[in-house]
């Protein structure tokens, strides 16, 4: 029991102990600041993944953009040309050409003739338009109000509505999971006067990720206390 | 005098036996210190990529709500804090308290982090502007010898289509 009461090498225990401490202190905080950091940097992922997704609905939007500027553009030129009599140099399908001639043939009257023409114009912006975006993105056009020009819209003189929808889903994996954006466009009444943003209204800008976790646990308060 | 029979009666440490104890003390020691440098320099990068994150996306959403600002015009006249290094190349400096800093003439001296902020139209796309983010830590971390160290970045796109003249 001697060695018990002697104080022989206490301070070296002492220090030995102090310096044990502090390793496994030192590797905790390493542990903390990883997992801090790892949470981080998992956060930032999720921030870029979120600017990928929106750039893509960003690219889409723009393109429908361009498609309609184009449409106007192409039923501009159209137009002249069917003023000018050049029906092949409006760049149509050769039976709606036709169409065209047709009924401008039937109408009696230079008013007549010049309101049809005017009301044409938005159908033509509307087929080119569609045309152009679903040549860039096929499959998007979710809906329509019917075929602009191989229906009775063509030969119609009252003013119809005219719009259609532009939808697209972007998926990107991120960290095991999938992330969505859902995208929809109207397209609607592109008028001379009005600009693009006005005539591409964005219906839906919806992000989402799956697996979705929802819990149910709790009961949500109503608004009346018991 | 202490006759050599008292010497070597007496217990105690060797020379060698301190040199070793010394030694493992001071590996000891230097493993405790470099693990705490270790991990403040972890806790700093982690805060420094949330509020990179965080005055990043601010600054995004900043030029998305008002394109007009940036492209073609001249941000540093709205906010103080933007320096423009070139056409379309912007700078926010911020202090080691992420406090953005206006005015500074060194800013290796005076800033912390940098913002680098670049806007390019993206090619083949009519009105379509890419916005490339990027921050930095301008003096290096502890144990990291690396000046003007990239700590985030991000991209992101913004449409400026506007008034559209009829052709």
């Amino acid at each position: 029991m001697k060695w018990l009461t002697s104080n022989r090498g206490s301070s070296s225990i002492l220090v030995a102990l102090v310096l044990i401490i502090l390793v496994v202190f030192g590797v905790l905080a390493v542990a903390t600041s990883s997992a801090n950091l790892r949470l981080a940097m998992k956060h930032a992922e999720t921030v870029k993944t979120y600017y990928n997704l929106d750039s893509e609905g960003e690219r889409f939007l723009n393109g429908v953009y361009n498609s309609v500027q184009q449409g106007r553009e192409k039923a501009s030129a159209a137009l002249r040309a069917i003023t000018e009599g050049d029906f092949s140099g409006a760049g149509l399908p050769a039976n709606i050409a036709e169409m065209i001639r047709a009924t401008l043939g039937s109408l009696s009257g230079s008013g007549a003739r010049q309101r049809y023409l005017e009301e044409l114009y938005p159908k033509l912006v509307m087929y080119y338009a569609m045309s152009a975006i679903t040549d860039a993105y096929p499959g998007c056009v979710a809906s329509m109000a019917g075929d602009y020009l191989e229906n009775a819209h063509l030969y119609s003189t009252v003013p119809v509505d005219l719009h259609f929808i532009a939808g697209k889903t972007f998926i990107l994996e991120h960290e095991g999971s999938l992330r969505y954006l859902n995208v929809r466009i109207e397209v609607s009444d592109p008028d001379k006067e009005k600009n693009l943003e006005d005539i591409c209204a964005v219906l839906e800008w919806r992000m989402w990720q799956e697996p979705f976790e929802y819990r149910n646990e709790l009961d949500l308060w109503e608004g009346r206390p018991e | 005098m202490v006759s050599m029979e008292y010497i070597k009666g007496r217990k105690g440490f060797t020379l060698i036996e301190m040199i070793i104890a010394v030694a493992l003390l001071a590996v000891a020691g230097t493993v405790a210190v470099r693990l705490f440098v270790h991990a403040h320099v972890s806790n700093r990068l982690a805060a420094d990529i949330d509020r990179s994150v965080f005055h990043g996306s601010a600054w995004i959403e900043k030029i998305k709500a008002s394109p007009e600002d940036w492209i073609g015009g001249d941000p540093s006249a709205l906010e103080s804090v933007v320096s423009v290094s070139d056409a379309g190349s912007y700078v926010i400096y911020y202090d080691d308290g992420w406090q953005p800093l206006s005015g500074i003439r060194d800013p290796e001296r005076e800033a912390a982090y940098a913002m680098h902020i670049g806007l390019y139209s993206v090619p083949g796309s009519d009105g379509l502007w890419a916005i490339d983010l990027r921050s930095f830590k301008i003096k290096p971390y502890p144990l990291r010898q690396k000046p003007y160290e990239e700590i985030y970045a991000v991209s992101a796109m913004l449409n400026t289509i506007g008034e559209v003249v009829e052709p």
